[in-house]
């Protein structure tokens, strides 16, 4: 970390007072309240919050991106002495990029889909700046600003479209194209947040090295604590729209000074185990998966087949009743569809999977009313997993009515098992929109209970929920272990999350489980150098609380 | 067909005063839906309206220009154009809408089943392009021809036409609602796939069916006008926009207003739909609105 925090230069951006109005009917009157905060040169600045605290709205309010509904009704936003708020449109064109640039969440879609890579980064420069005939058919530029952000044979990627890249690759080029004209500030709204954790720490490192090469600003938006432990030298913690607390890194992180900033991070998985619950070796195996294999043919056509492709390549792994098994991994390393596998949504091209002892060739299998008994599951995204047309208690009680379970009886079930996952008898004649993301993942707990499973799936669970809200359903997911005597496989590509609620551990790379064992042994000496890489790569894992 | 998809979209989340306010600024949904209510009215209360009998032959006032009397002129029996126009009405609308909603529920039921038993996709796909490979005007030609001119033949003659349209666009929506999260939670559930189906696809793709509808209505309405035209659609005693037209072509140099009247309703009446149609797109999803002006 610099010591930038201290030197008394001119700040790059000033904030002062910045208030943004919500249009009329909102739940609240102002986007952003109030708020004011600096940025000196060679400075990373942390803006952290939850899901609507206003921080992306702040990163757009500088970039002049605000959507039309949303009107700065006070304050000013103060550039090298010019208030951004004020300038001409062509003023602001001309400062963005120039001086000014962003990086977004989504490189996918921030790049012309139809458009080769190396030219999008060309466009900027041609824009902006004089070039020669000669620099332009060269590209030395283009190809030196490759290099920078460590791209791999730059004269090759520079001719492939964006969805030849990897999402790791994507974002560097976007990074190119940010700091193409050395820009003053640069903003950089969750640049990470939909990469893969070695990924993340790769980007982070490479943001850092720049910004410190080229005495640039950096305004960095995220809601991991992780990565404002990694990366920031002064951190903004904003809550509905208000700065709550602003200093520097590390005094925030180690003693916070509000108490929201303190609940968040105590809300934070810390990196430590739960006391690992010594299972029996009596306990009887609830699962065992036996060499599952699923591949996908690939689309060619009938004079070239393309190899199949291997999502889940000879995986084995056994689960006792009550235990809790972890499969962290990143993207495309087939732990999800393992899951999907031992659910029955998918039926596996090759192996075994027994659940209790009720032998099932998976090969063969079909879904049966007896499976649904034994294992549920639980979904990534709250907002997509119930009907939208349909009350919480008519998703409620249709498993059990599949059962056989008749209508009274079944309204009562859900009525009490609404209690159990801590909301009222009432939500079940309510609609999912009129409940929050977190109340929404309770819901479907419920739902998947109301089946007395033995076994419940999982998949990324509280994943799109934020860090509090997240500590509530990890918190409830245990209490209904505990009362239920419930097997939970666990499939998440957050560590943090992984070390806090699991018995044991399985680390998945490509298809395979590289390492399998209890999970404090595996997180205190991780023997497969994937794993090692893995644990390394997590934002803030040298950084304890 | 609106009262439908408007319960269907409160339910899905709209709250209902976004849902009013954006009604309110509609402007195509309400002249749509206004000239309909118009041309019920009429087809109702015909005989009310001044409308005489549509078949009375007057032979001492044949084809005479619009007057006072005879509003839209006569044609060469004597017969009173606006009466004719105004009882065809029913026979233009009731076509139009019969067709459509046979359309729309056979090519339903097929979309579903090509969209979720992939076992059979193949083959009802194939056999819906085949369909739309042939023109719509000579499977209903055809199909009258073979049958003998009834409503009941001209409706299904028009519905076979629509059905491969609606079939794809349902099995796309089912396509894209297989992977939805909720749609497996019931399969995990243990829900048949019936129930599946119908309690939780149908639903979702009432809304795009309705406004698709509306479209086929339209376009049902004036195959139905060039059937008749072509004088091989509805039998000539029963009063239809296409009939009348069809009886003025060759009088056209002396009686335009044989063909003009009727001519113009029908396209009022089409245009009324159409606007019908985009209202309803607008009203159900209001982005499209937002990026078209």
């Amino acid at each position: 970390m610099t010591e930038a925090a201290a030197c008394p230069q001119k700040p790059v951006l000033e904030i002062r007072d910045l208030s943004i109005a919500l249009p009329p009917g909102s739940d609240r009157a102002f986007a952003v309240e109030d708020v004011s905060f600096t940025i000196h040169p060679r400075e990373i600045v942390c803006v952290v919050g939850e899901s609507g605290s206003g921080k992306s709205v702040t990163s757009f309010a500088i970039m002049g991106l605000l959507a039309s509904a949303l009107k700065p009704v006070g304050g000013e936003i103060l550039f090298s002495g010019r208030d951004l708020l004020k300038v001409s449109p062509a003023e602001l064109r001309e400062l963005r990029g120039n001086r000014l640039s962003m990086i977004f969440q989504e490189p996918m879609t921030a790049l012309s889909p139809t458009m080769k890579v190396g030219r999008q980064i060309e466009e900027v420069l041609r824009i902006h700046t004089r070039m020669s005939r000669a620099e332009r058919r060269t590209r030395t530029r283009t190809l030196e600003l490759m290099r920078l952000v460590n791209i791999p044979s730059p004269d090759l990627l520079s001719r492939r479209y964006p969805h030849q890249l990897s999402g790791g690759q994507r974002q560097r080029i976007m990074i190119a194209m940010a700091l193409a004209l050395e820009p003053a500030l640069l903003i950089a709204d969750e640049p990470t947040t939909a990469l893969d954790v070695t990924t993340q720490a790769q980007i982070l490192e490479q943001i850092k090295q720049i910004q410190q090469r080229s005495n640039t600003a950096v305004l960095f938006v995220t809601h991991d604590f992780g990565v404002v432990a990694d990366i920031a030298d002064r951190v903004v913690v904003m809550q509905h729209g208000k700065i709550v607390e602003q200093g520097l890194a590390r005094e925030v992180l180690q003693s916070p000074s509000s108490d929201y900033t303190r609940s968040l991070l105590a809300a934070i998985p810390g990196l430590h185990n739960r006391q690992s619950r010594a299972l029996a070796c009596d306990v009887p195996e609830i699962l065992r998966i036996d060499g599952l294999s699923k591949s996908y043919a690939s689309v060619g056509h009938f004079l070239r087949r393309h190899a199949p492709t291997h999502a889940v390549d000879n995986v084995s792994l056994t689960m006792r009743r009550g235990e809790t098994l972890a499969i962290v991994g990143e993207s495309g390393s087939g732990k999800s569809t393992v899951a999907r596998c031992v659910c029955g949504l998918i039926d596996p091209t090759g192996g075994m999977i027994e659940i209790k002892g009720s032998n099932r060739n998976a090969r063969t299998g079909t879904l049966d009313i007896e499976r649904h008994r034994l294992v549920q599951m639980i979904f990534q995204d709250p907002n997509r997993s119930l009907d939208p047309r349909w009350t919480v208690g008519q998703s409620m009680i249709e498993g059990m009515r599949n059962l056989g379970v008749s209508r009274p009886q079944a309204i009562e079930r859900a009525g009490s098992l609404m209690e159990k996952v801590g909301l009222q008898k009432s939500a079940l004649g309510r609609y999912p929109h009129e409940f929050s993301g977190g109340q929404r993942q309770r819901i479907c707990i419920a739902r998947a209970l109301s089946m007395e499973p033995q076994l419940l799936i999982a998949d990324e669970a509280v994943s799109a929920l934020d860090v509090s809200v997240q500590a509530q359903v990890l918190a409830l997911l245990a209490r209904l272990q505990h009362e239920m005597q419930l097997s939970i496989l666990f499939i998440t590509h957050d560590l943090r999350v992984a070390v806090q609620i699991s018995d044991s551990i399985a680390v998945m790379h490509q298809g395979r489980v590289v390492e399998h064992g209890p999970a404090l042994e595996i997180f205190s000496n991780p023997r497969h150098d994937y794993s090692r890489r893995l644990f390394n790569a997590a934002p803030g894992w040298n950084w304890t609380d | 067909m609106i009262t439908v998809a408007q319960n269907e979209n409160n339910a899905a989340g709209v709250a209902p005063k976004a849902w009013l306010r954006r009604l309110r600024n509609n402007g195509n949904l309400l002249l749509g839906a206004a000239v309909l209510i118009l041309f019920l009215i009429v087809m109702v209360l015909a005989h009310l309206l001044g409308a005489a009998d549509p078949q009375a032959m007057t032979t001492s006032e044949r084809l005479h220009p619009p007057s006072l009397q005879h509003w839209f002129g006569t044609d060469r029996l004597g017969r009173d154009i606006y009466a004719r126009v105004a009882f065809g009405t029913s026979a233009s609308l009731a076509v139009g809408a019969a067709a459509a909603a046979l359309g729309c529920i056979i090519g339903t039921i097929f979309g579903l089943a090509a969209g979720y038993f992939r076992s059979i996709d193949m083959l009802i796909m194939r056999v819906m392009d085949g369909i739309m490979a042939i023109p719509g005007i000579m499977i209903a030609i055809a199909t009258i021809s073979v049958a003998g001119a009834s409503i009941t033949t001209v409706v299904l003659a028009i519905a076979v036409h629509d059905v491969p349209r609606i079939a794809r666009l349902v099995r796309s929506s089912v396509l894209s609602m297989r992977e939805e999260p909720y749609v497996e939670a019931a399969v995990m559930l243990g829900s048949p796939s019936w129930s599946i189906v119908l309690r939780h696809m149908l639903p979702g793709i009432l809304a795009s069916l309705a406004v698709l509808g509306t479209y086929v209505a339209a376009n049902a309405m004036l195959l139905e006008a060039t059937l008749s035209f072509l004088g091989c659609g509805l039998p000539p005693d029963i009063p239809t926009w296409g009939n009348i037209m069809a009886d003025g072509r060759i009088l056209f140099r002396i009686a335009p207003w044989i063909i003009l009247f009727p001519g113009a309703v029908l396209a009022f009446a089409v245009l009324a739909i159409n606007l019908l149609g985009d209202g309803l797109r607008d009203q159900f999803d209001p982005t499209t609105e937002k990026t078209m002006r």
